[in-house]
C-alpha cells in the first residue's frame, strides 16, 4: 500500500467522523485488552516465574539475539538448509518481492494462497503478484474480508477490527447468500467453504512466521483459524516471509514467547494452533510441501539494529497489546496511521521504515500516557522512543520555525527569574468573565478552547500568596 | 520513619503557580498540618516538560539545568525533601537523567537532588506514613482520576486512595483511560484529545454520580474541568490537596 502517513493531520480528522468504524474499533480493542489483562495477571498466580519476570526474561533473550543478530541468522539459515529449506536474504522490499516473484515464475502456478503476514503488506507483495497475473487469496478470515473490498488491514493482529459485523453480514449476503444476522461462527464457516477449494488448487502457499528458531532452523506460526496450517502444508511449494528480527536462540526458549504472545495478543493461554515447521516434507512424510523457501527480510531493520536508542523496537513480537490498550488508537483506528504498522508500535516503527520525514506526525499521536509501555511483553520503552522520534523530527527541522521559536522563548523565560515574574504577571491580562477565560482567536488558545473552557487567569499567583501570608505563617509554625 | 521535622522544599510547578493557586496553598497547609517545615524558593519556574515532550531537547536541557541548580542550592540535610503537587512534573524530573546523560556535572547534581523528589500523596503516605487525616469526607462520593504519569512513571496508585478513604470518602470506579490532556498533545491534536476526553466525560454524564472529581495532577484536572464546564456539567473538579486540607474553600458550607 502507498503510505499516507504524511497526511496524518488531515486523515485522522476524517477517521474521527466515521462513527460506525470508531464504534467497532473501540469495542474490539477494549474487549481484547481486558482479556489480555486477565490472561497476563493469571501468570502471576499460575506461573512459577510470574508475568513481570517473564517479560524481563523475554526482553533479555531478544536483546541477546540482537547483540549478535548476524550469527544467529547464520545459525538459523544453516539449520533450515540442513533440513531442506532454501533460505534467501532480502535487503529491501524490492529485493524481497523479486526473490518471491523469481521463485514463483519458475513454476507453472496460477493460484496462490496466503496466510497472514504483515511483512508481505510491508513489501506490497500482493500487488506485485497480481501484476504478474496470479490470483492471490488471503485465507485469514479478517484479511479475506478486507480483500473482498480491496481494503487494507487497520491492525496487525485483528486486521478487520474496524469493520462492524453487520457490514460483513451484508457483504457475505450479497456474495455468498449468507443470511443477514449470521453469527460470527456462521460467517467463518461461509468463508471456510469458499476458501477450501482454493487451498486444494493452489500451487503456492505464502505465510509469515512468528519466530525463527536458530538452533533447529524451524519457523513457528501461531494462529487460531488453521488457515496457516493449510497454507503451509497443502500447496507443493511453501514460501515463508519473515523479518530478520524474529529470531529466538533456541526451541527451549519458545515457551516463554508463546506464553507471552498468545496472552498479550488475544488474552488466550495458548492459541488454537502452533505450527513448528522444519524444512519441507521428508520422503517418509505423507503431507507437506515438496519445496520450502524462507525469505528473510531486512528492509531497514539493520538501520534500527545499528541505532542504540531505537534498537529495542526489534524486540517486538507483533502481539499488538500496545495497539489494543492505546487510548489514541481506540479513538482514531489504524487507518489514520496511513500504513501497515499502526498504533504505538507503528508510531515508533513507521518513522524508520518509511523515513522520518514521511511519518513524523505519528510519534506525536500520543498523550505519552505510557499504557503501551506498561503492556509490552518484551518491555520496549515505547513512550521514550516516541519522544526520541520527536527529538529527531525537531533536529531535522520538520516541526517548523514557529514551534522552535516558541520553545526557545519558553526556555528563556523559564530560566530567567525576572522574565518568569513578568510573564506570569502579564498572563493576568487575558480577558475573562464568570471565572472563565474569554474565547480568543489566538494560536494554541483557540485549539484548546475548541472543546474546553479555560479558567480565568486572575488575582495573585501562588508566589504572591506565599509572600503575603504563607511565608510568615511558616515562620511561626516552624518556631 | 522521620525522627526530626522534615524540611520540605515545595516545587509548586508553573501550572499551579498561575492556574492552581488554591491547590498550591492547600499543599502548603497540609504539609504543615503534618508537621513539615515548608520552604518555597521564588527562583523556581518549570520542569521543562512541554519542551521535552515536544522533542525540543535543547530548550528542555536549559530548563533542566536551571531546575537542578535551583534545588541543589537549597537542599542541605538528608531530612530535606522536594515535594510537588503533580505526578507529571515529578515524573519529568526523572527524565533529566536521560536528557543530560552526556553532562557528568549535571548528572552529579541529578543524583543528589532528584532522589529527594516526591509527589504530595506519595510523600504523605510513603515517607511520613500518615494514618490520620484532618478532614471528614464521609459524606462525599469522589471520582478519583489516575494521572497516567503519576501512576505509571511515579508508581502512585494506592497513596491517594489511602488518604481519601482514610478521610472516610466513598470512591467510585470510573473509566480508567487517559483524559487526553498530554500537555502540548491537547493543542497539537485537539480532536483526538477531545475524543479521549469525551470518552471519560460520557461516563460522568451518564450515570456516574460523585460530589467531586479529583486527581493528583492539575494538567488532567484542567482538561477534565474544561470539558465539564463546556458541557455545562456542574461536577466539581478539585486537586486532591484541596480535599484533604480542612482550611480549603471546598469544605466551606
Amino acid at each position: 500500500m502507498t503510505p499516507t502517513s504524511k497526511g496524518f493531520k488531515t486523515i485522522h480528522q476524517d477517521e474521527l467522523t466515521k462513527a460506525d468504524k470508531r464504534g467497532a474499533v473501540l469495542r474490539g480493542t477494549t474487549t481484547v485488552d481486558s482479556r489480555r489483562k486477565i490472561a497476563c495477571a493469571e501468570l502471576d498466580k499460575d506461573d512459577p516465574i510470574g508475568y513481570q519476570a517473564l517479560r524481563t526474561l523475554a526482553a533479555s533473550l531478544k536483546d541477546n539475539v540482537l547483540a549478535e543478530l548476524p550469527n544467529f541468522l547464520e545459525q538459523f539459515a544453516n539449520n533450515a538448509e540442513a533440513a531442506g529449506a532454501h533460505v534467501h536474504f532480502a535487503a529491501d522490499a524490492f529485493d524481497a518481492r523479486s526473490t518471491i516473484q523469481d521463485i514463483i515464475r519458475a513454476k507453472s502456478a496460477k493460484l496462490i494462497v496466503k496466510s497472514k503476514s504483515m511483512v508481505s503488506e510491508e513489501i506490497d507483495l500482493n500487488a506485485a503478484l497480481e501484476l504478474d497475473g496470479y490470483r492471490v487469496i488471503e485465507t485469514d478470515l479478517g484479511e479475506f474480508i478486507l480483500q473482498l473490498e480491496d481494503e487494507h488491514p487497520s491492525h496487525i493482529v485483528l486486521p478487520a477490527v474496524h469493520k462492524p459485523k453487520v457490514e460483513v453480514e451484508r457483504m457475505f449476503n450479497k456474495l455468498y447468500a449468507s443470511p443477514m444476522g449470521a453469527s460470527a461462527d456462521d460467517l467463518a464457516q461461509t468463508a471456510r467453504r469458499v476458501i477450501r477449494q482454493d487451498f486444494l488448487d493452489a500451487e503456492i502457499g505464502i505465510s509469515g512466521g512468528n519466530f525463527l528458531v536458530a538452533d533447529t532452523g524451524s519457523i513457528v506460526i501461531v494462529e487460531n483459524e488453521g488457515n496457516a496450517r493449510l497454507t503451509t502444508s497443502i500447496p507443493k511449494c511453501h514460501i515463508a516471509i519473515v523479518g530478520i528480527e524474529k529470531v529466538i536462540p533456541s526451541i527451549d526458549d519458545l515457551p516463554v514467547f508463546l506464553n507471552l504472545l498468545s496472552r498479550s495478543a488475544t488474552g488466550q493461554r495458548s492459541t488454537v494452533f502452533v505450527s513448528t515447521i522444519t524444512g519441507p516434507k521428508t520422503e517418509d512424510e505423507p503431507d507437506g510441501p515438496e519445496e520450502m523457501h524462507i525469505v528473510l527480510v531486512d528492509n531497514r531493520r539493520s538501520t534500527i539494529l545499528a541505532d542504540e536508542k531505537l534498537r529495542p523496537i526489534l524486540r517486538c513480537i507483533r502481539c499488538a497489546a500496545c495497539v489494543n490498550t492505546c487510548p489514541v488508537y481506540q479513538q482514531i483506528g489504524g487507518h489514520a496511521y496511513g500504513w501497515v504498522y499502526t498504533g504505538p508500535i507503528g508510531a515508533i516503527l513507521d518513522p524508520v521504515l518509511l523515513g522520518l520525514e514521511n511519518a513524523y506526525h505519528l510519534p506525536y499521536a500520543s498523550s505519552l500516557c505510557g499504557a503501551c509501555t506498561e503492556v509490552c511483553p518484551v518491555k520496549i520503552p515505547i513512550d521514550d522512543i516516541l519522544v526520541e522520534h520527536r527529538r529527531r523530527a525537531v533536529d531535522a527541522s520538520l516541526t517548523g520555525p514557529l514551534e522552535a521559536m516558541a520553545m526557545s522563548s519558553f526556555a528563556t523565560v523559564m530560566v530567567n527569574h525576572n522574565l518568569y515574574e513578568a510573564a506570569t504577571r502579564l498572563a493576568a491580562v487575558m480577558p475573562s468573565s464568570n471565572g472563565r477565560m474569554t474565547r480568543l482567536p489566538l494560536p494554541v488558545i483557540t485549539d484548546w478552547q475548541s472543546s474546553r473552557d479555560l479558567p480565568a487567569i486572575k488575582g495573585p499567583r501562588f508566589r504572591d500568596i506565599w509572600k503575603q501570608r504563607l511565608a510568615a505563617a511558616g515562620a511561626n509554625h516552624g518556631a | 520513619m522521620q525522627l526530626s521535622t522534615p524540611r520540605v522544599h515545595l516545587f509548586v510547578t508553573c501550572v499551579a503557580d498561575r492556574l492552581g493557586v488554591q491547590a498550591a496553598e492547600s499543599t502548603v497547609n497540609l504539609l504543615r498540618l503534618y508537621g513539615c517545615d515548608v520552604q518555597f524558593s521564588e527562583l523556581q519556574s518549570c520542569c521543562g516538560q512541554p519542551a521535552y515532550n515536544a522533542g525540543h531537547h535543547d530548550a528542555a536541557k536549559q530548563v533542566a539545568r536551571y531546575w537542578l541548580a535551583t534545588y541543589d542550592k537549597i537542599l542541605t540535610s538528608p531530612n530535606d525533601f522536594i515535594v510537588t503537587p503533580s505526578g507529571s512534573c515529578g515524573a519529568m524530573l526523572h527524565h533529566y537523567k536521560d536528557l543530560l546523560a552526556d553532562e557528568p556535572a549535571q548528572l552529579d547534581i541529578y543524583n543528589r537532588v532528584v532522589p529527594k523528589v516526591r509527589e504530595l500523596t506519595q510523600f504523605l503516605v510513603d515517607d511520613l506514613l500518615v494514618t490520620k487525616t484532618f478532614v471528614d469526607l464521609s459524606e462525599l462520593t469522589i471520582a478519583y482520576h489516575d494521572s497516567c504519569h503519576a501512576m505509571r512513571n511515579m508508581g502512585i496508585f494506592d497513596q491517594p486512595r489511602t488518604l481519601l478513604r482514610g478521610a472516610g470518602a466513598t470512591l467510585v470506579d470510573w473509566d480508567s483511560s487517559c483524559c487526553g490532556f498530554g500537555g502540548l498533545f491537547s493543542v497539537k491534536l485537539p480532536q483526538i484529545s477531545t475524543a479521549m476526553l469525551d470518552r471519560k466525560l460520557d461516563s460522568v454524564t451518564t450515570g456516574l454520580t460523585a460530589d467531586f472529581l479529583t486527581s493528583t495532577d492539575l494538567g488532567c484536572l484542567l482538561q477534565l474541568d474544561g470539558g465539564l464546564q463546556r458541557r455545562k456539567n456542574h461536577l466539581r473538579t478539585v486537586h486532591i490537596a484541596e480535599l484533604l486540607d480542612p482550611a480549603s474553600l471546598v469544605h466551606a458550607k
